[in-house]
């Protein structure tokens, strides 16, 4: 660690550990595990706009998308299946299947035969020839596939929990956080293969459109999410708190009033803090497999691409692919955090990703934190995830307090009914000026790149 | 086929196709002008963009509100319209200061175009704070008659109409509404002169003549001797008047809500690049194009067929290519077919 900055990175610990506190011994014990755990998913996920922005330069608008896709696998992954469902569509499903795959091949077929071929076939046509047989296999497998969807909506299934969607494969949830890795890191792949090269605004309006979409598909795709019904319970990696409940109850006594928790809360902060410790151990194997890879020769390649990608590509350098392999990598960071996140809530709710929280309060983790440097990026997490947690209690305690001081003081003022909902937006301005006071006053965040 | 069938085929189409598109073409024309302006003078996709727009609103629905218990009423122009200048002048007040105590840091220290896009996104952030906290999180509606024993009465939103009967009465079997809502109709006006103001101002002045020199080179502008920071403040007063324009007249037209102008953001910014960066007239015709686009591609061409083929078809599906929920995937893709195969922009802007 360079010297200069390991007084910033004490400081920094302290900053997060008095929160921490504060939120212990305001709220409650359990609160605060709470905002820890979520802490340490989301640093998972800033971990991969660090590398995407802080190794690479790329700037990726997008970042729900990916974190929404992660959650998707997880619960995906996690909830079993829904029988009824698929004896009422699976087989129409399939064979939607199948008819895109087909459609799929024969496009690719044609794009390799264009390439390979010794025929000359002029760019547009072969363009006009692949956007008809993606039109007409759209219209082949449509009436089937809305009847199809209908059937599985409407099955009736034993379990109303579960009415609705084709359910899931009913695996265990550790395999579902790899999967949500996977899923974003395909999703990325094809989305980079187009936006990629584009210059950075309009990569950023790329992006934040590719992520309006996929969240507006999982949010009205009901037969694959479930959509406003909304996917409850996803499991944990470890004993739920219900689950430790029935332990404890069962013959395992944990004594934890020596932390302030109290005897009911016991079996919520011990399954809490066993989250947060697989939690942990997956940001610091994520987080060393970072720093290697910063280290090695391909990190100083990407280094010197996002410096000067013009250098770089004189040198020899494929720019465009080696953004496409990082954007890539990133994506699969912020699936995985996605993924954990869900699991963590026990809850997939498509509807609760809105792009401020879950795009641009992790560009404002990355750059408060230090973009190019891993414990940067984590520290940025944990420190702005608590401080947009704990400026809600604080502001309505000001509000509140604000509105009896005006009461008393004015005759015949009536604070507005809704002053709990406005005094909740008084968290978007705090890390709005957290975001701008950085870029202002120290751009290179609290702990810098070495 | 009957001449009636026709006719309520073809007023459908103009009433629920054209008129809606139309409507959203000229709130996205609004939005984008000030967009491209912005993009091709200060160099920067501003995301706070949308927000301005739903603060000139919020503003408005206030004006309004104060209006409406003094006891003021204009019938037949809806109350909101005199509010409007109050909504612009706090608009570009509003914007002068973000780039006076904002943007202005950065420009001097001549921070690449990333710094200004994530600042925009902080400014978005707080605006967003602001508009909520003064506002409330709630929807509101302009046609509402504040009482004062505290109570709102709903006004007649039929008032607000302008209906063409004259068909209704010269044709037997016609059933169609052709409607125009009076926001709707002052939202042409305003669109159409702050439109043709706008190319005076540029073609004609020196202050525009000076926009469009900074927007093709700063550095050469510079040297001649021109502005530079007149220039930008400028700029922001035109945005800032559109913004205005477009948020008060759209929340007129449906209802004033704190994510007014969020998914305006994408469209617009496509109408913008679509047209080529730092031309406004470019900008307007992408608006009009993206929004076109956008509405026929979620239109139901149901009773259409239904007036023309009357049961030859099976009616129980919707006939639109997109389903309404993918109505923003649209403007999404006509953007990214511009990005890759014309990121000029149709009109040859400029490559950023």
């Amino acid at each position: 660690m360079n010297p200069a900055n390991r007084s910033r990175v004490v400081i920094a610990t302290a900053l997060i550990i008095a929160l921490f506190l504060a939120a212990w011994f305001m709220l409650s014990p359990v609160t605060a595990l709470l905002y820890l755990s979520t802490g340490l998913a989301t640093a998972v996920i800033v971990l991969g706009l660090n590398i995407q922005w802080g190794y690479a330069g790329l700037f990726n608008a997008g970042i729900l998308g990916f974190i929404a896709l992660g959650g998707y696998a997880v619960m995906w992954v996690s909830v079993p299946p829904v029988p009824e469902a698929i004896a009422a569509g699976g087989a129409g499903l399939l064979s939607v299947i199948v008819k895109l795959a087909v459609t799929a091949i024969c496009i690719w077929v044609l794009h390799l035969a264009a390439k390979r071929l010794p025929i000359n076939l002029p760019v547009w046509l072969l363009r006009t020839l692949q956007v008809s047989i993606a039109l007409a296999g759209y219209i082949w497998m449509k009436t089937e596939f809305v009847i199809a969807v209908e059937a599985i909506e409407t099955a009736d299934t034993l379990d109303q929990t579960m009415k609705g969607f084709i359910g899931g494969l009913g695996l265990p949830v550790l395999l579902g956080w790899a999967v949500g890795g996977v899923f974003a890191g395909i999703a990325a792949w094809f989305i980079g293969k187009v936006t990629l090269g584009l210059r950075s605004d309009y990569l950023a309006i790329a992006t934040l459109g590719i992520a309006e979409i996929i969240r507006t598909f999982l949010k009205n795709a009901d037969w694959l999410t479930r959509g406003t019904l909304t996917v409850s319970p996803i499991d944990w990696p470890v004993p739920t708190p219900r689950e430790m409940n029935g332990m404890l109850e069962s013959g395992l006594e944990i004594n934890l009033k020596w932390l302030g928790i109290s005897a009911e809360q016991t079996a919520t902060a011990v399954g809490r803090g066993l989250f947060i410790a697989v939690s942990a151990i997956v940001l610091i194997i994520l987080v060393l497999m970072m720093e290697r890879a910063l280290g090695s020769p391909w990190g100083r390649m990407m280094r010197a691409i996002r410096d000067n990608e013009d250098a770089a590509a004189a040198m020899g350098k494929n720019v465009v692919r080696r953004q496409l392999e990082v954007f890539v990598l990133g994506a699969i960071l912020m699936g995985i955090g996605g993924a954990m996140l869900v699991s963590l809530n026990t809850l997939f709710d498509p509807s609760s990703y809105h792009p401020p929280r879950y795009t641009f309060l992790i560009w404002t983790m990355l750059i408060v934190g230090g973009s190019g440097n891993n414990l940067g990026a984590v520290f940025g997490a944990l420190f702005i995830y608590m401080l947009w947690e704990m400026s809600e209690p604080i502001a309505q305690f000001l509000f509140f307090g604000g509105a009896d001081m005006l009461t008393a003081l004015i005759p015949g003022f009536e604070p507005p009914v809704d002053l709990a909902s406005r005094a909740s937006q008084m968290r978007v301005i705090v890390i709005g000026v957290a975001l701008i006071a950085t870029m202002r006053y120290a751009p290179k965040g609290v702990i810098p790149e070495r | 086929m009957e001449y009636a069938d026709l006719l309520n085929a073809g007023v459908y189409f103009i009433n629920k196709g054209l008129l809606n598109a139309f409507k959203i073409g000229s709130i996205y024309a609004l939005g984008a002008v000030g967009i491209t302006l912005v993009f091709g003078i200060l160099r920067f996709a501003h995301f706070a963009h949308g927000d301005m727009m739903t603060f000139g609103a919020l503003i408005a629905f206030a004006g309004t509100v104060i209006l409406r218990n003094l006891g003021i009423n204009t019938e037949p122009i809806p109350t909101g319209l005199l509010a409007l200048p109050l909504a612009v002048a706090a608009t570009i007040i509003l914007a002068l200061i973000i780039d006076r105590h904002v943007y202005a840091h950065f420009r001097a220290s001549k921070s690449p175009p990333v710094v200004f896009v994530m600042t925009s996104i902080g400014v978005t952030f707080i605006l967003q704070g602001i508009i909520r906290l003064v506002g409330g999180t709630g929807d509101r509606q302009f046609f509402f008659t504040a009482v004062s024993n505290g109570e709102s009465i709903r006004e007649d939103k039929g008032r607000w109409l302008v209906k063409f009967d004259w068909l209704r009465d010269h044709f037997d079997g016609f059933t169609q509404k052709l409607v125009i809502t009076m926001p709707q109709l002052w939202l042409f006006i305003f669109t159409a002169v702050a439109l043709v103001g706008l190319h005076y101002f540029l073609n004609h002045t020196r202050t525009g003549k000076a926009m469009r020199a900074v927007s093709d080179n700063e550095d050469l502008a510079r040297i001649s001797g021109i502005d530079v920071g007149r220039v930008v403040k400028v700029t922001w007063v035109i945005a800032g008047t559109l913004a205005a324009i477009a948020g008060t007249l759209l929340a007129m037209d449906t209802q004033y809500k704190p994510i007014l102008a969020f998914n305006l953001l994408l469209p617009m910014f496509a109408a913008a690049i679509m047209g080529g960066i730092g031309k406004p007239f470019g900008a307007v015709a992408g608006a009009f194009i993206v929004a076109l686009a956008e509405t026929f591609a979620v239109f139901d061409w149901r009773p259409i067929a239904g007036y023309l083929f009357a049961d030859r078809f099976d009616m129980t599906a919707s006939m639109a290519l997109v389903p309404a929920e993918y109505k923003l995937a649209v403007p999404f893709a006509i953007l990214v077919l511009v990005l890759i195969w014309r990121p000029t922009g149709i009109f040859k802007g400029q490559v950023l």
